[in-house]
């Protein structure tokens, strides 16, 4: 694997690097699963207020980052509002398989409907994917958000959130990240800005990775 | 009036001079000055240390969720003016080793050394950071410094857990643990390329021979 050498935003070879690194990006996407893939413009994402806790979500279901990122010390949305460009991908979802409970994680190829589960583990693995190699193509502070809770993908067997308990690491580091829900973002309002206008007509589940 | 004024600056130059000496004879590759102004910092780098958790996210005091919070931190900058910005240079074969993110994974030291290679590399950072902010207190400063990597993994490895997580005043190592440059949301990587220095980022997957070089750094504000 080459890695890049970070180089001065002023750097008249940044811009450029950046353009090709987020065609890559969505190729590499879609090469993992990824039904659709588009690069957006943040500057006018719309943030929803985060609340501070979900009181009625039960232990076992919560995790770091569900139903809301335990972040206390600072802003997601201050944070995320500083990026420029994303990658968002989706993944449709087949209804019979997902009513059919069936739990799959395979290497379908792309194209093929995606159980919900299966879909979730997908886009989970796509964002880590998209995430770590912009960091190694120099936009080190890439950060990828995936669909629903993160305990249902890695630690669905567990009772509790190992993270949840002060001191204590997350079970799988460098692997779980918050919704784009959980960070305050509008899935909606995302896929319209990716151009994609049939939302509703398919089930299907999104991330994105913000890269600069 | 104007003498004065001249002889503070002439004396404070001197100054981080010797710090800037300090850094190289305890090991750092290079050292500079650098402005207060010129330290980036910025939420997403917090941020990226929680999405997605490194491996110390939560374990150490100095790391996020804990840690300054970014306003801490811009205030601390804010009342300085100067700082000695340093570079450990160390063998990206060990830093990339492939057995090297899977031991601070599980804990556990690898046959080869790399673990231990790597974290002497971090030590000597912390290390440099506390000899310059030992002179800068004997010059009668009052300097802050922030190293690299998560104290935790360097100084307390074999201690199940950080026990200034709940209350600062019982860290084991308070004379050299300090909060990494990251963990305080300084853009490390901007500020050591804005400064001529190659760096390169180095992660998980990087393996020996993916970058020419590894770089560690440390930065004390003095002044």
């Amino acid at each position: 694997m080459e890695i890049a050498r970070v180089i001065p935003r002023e750097d008249d070879n940044y811009e450029p690097r950046l353009k090709k690194a987020l065609e890559e990006l969505c190729e590499l996407a879609v090469t993992e699963g990824a039904h659709e893939c588009a690069v957006i413009e943040c500057e006018d994402l719309v943030f929803k207020d985060i609340p501070t806790d979900a009181p009625d979500v039960p232990v076992e279901e919560r995790s770091i980052f569900w139903p809301v990122p335990l972040f206390p010390k600072d802003s997601i949305k201050d944070a995320l509002r500083q990026y420029r460009w994303a990658v968002v991908f989706r993944l449709s979802i087949d209804d019979e398989e997902s009513r059919g409970g069936r739990r799959d994680y395979d290497d379908r190829p792309s194209g093929h409907r995606y159980s919900e589960n299966a879909a979730k583990e997908r886009i989970f693995k796509i964002a880590g994917l998209v995430e770590a190699a912009s960091f190694y193509k120099g936009f080190y502070l890439a950060i990828g958000l995936a669909a629903g809770n993160c305990k249902d993908v890695f630690c669905r067997t567990d009772k509790k959130c190992q993270a949840l308990t002060v001191g204590k690491p997350c079970r799988h580091p460098l692997r779980p990240r918050p919704s784009i829900k959980a960070c305050g973002l509008d899935p909606e309002s995302i896929a319209e800005k990716a151009g994609w206008k049939d939302i509703g007509e398919n089930a299907f589940l999104m991330g994105m990775v913000f890269i600069d | 009036m104007q003498e004065t004024i001249k002889r503070v600056k002439h004396e404070k130059n001197a100054v981080l001079r010797e710090l800037c000496d300090i850094a190289r004879e305890g090991g750092a590759e290079d050292a500079l000055v650098i402005q207060a102004d010129d330290v980036i910092i910025d939420p997403r780098v917090r941020l990226r240390c929680m999405i997605a958790p490194c491996y110390y996210s939560g374990v150490c005091s100095n790391c996020p969720p804990h840690g300054y919070s970014i306003k801490e931190v811009r205030s601390k900058v804010s009342k300085y003016e100067k700082a000695v910005f340093f570079k450990v240079a160390a063998d990206q074969r060990y830093i990339s080793a492939p057995d090297v993110a899977h031991c601070l994974e599980s804990d556990v030291f690898d046959d080869e050394g790399a673990v231990i290679r790597v974290g002497a590399y971090y030590i000597l950072v912390y290390q440099i950071v506390a000899l310059i902010e030992q002179r800068a207190r004997q010059l009668n400063y009052d300097p802050i410094g922030f190293a690299a990597g998560d104290c935790k993994a360097v100084f307390c490895f074999y201690h199940p857990a950080c026990r200034a997580i709940k209350d600062k005043s019982k860290c084991r190592h308070p004379d050299l643990s300090r909060p990494a440059m990251e963990a305080a949301g300084m853009d490390v990587f901007a500020m050591a390329a804005n400064v001529g220095w190659e760096i390169y980022p180095l992660g998980s997957s990087s393996r020996p021979g993916d970058a020419p070089r590894a770089s560690l750094l440390g930065l004390v504000l003095v002044f």
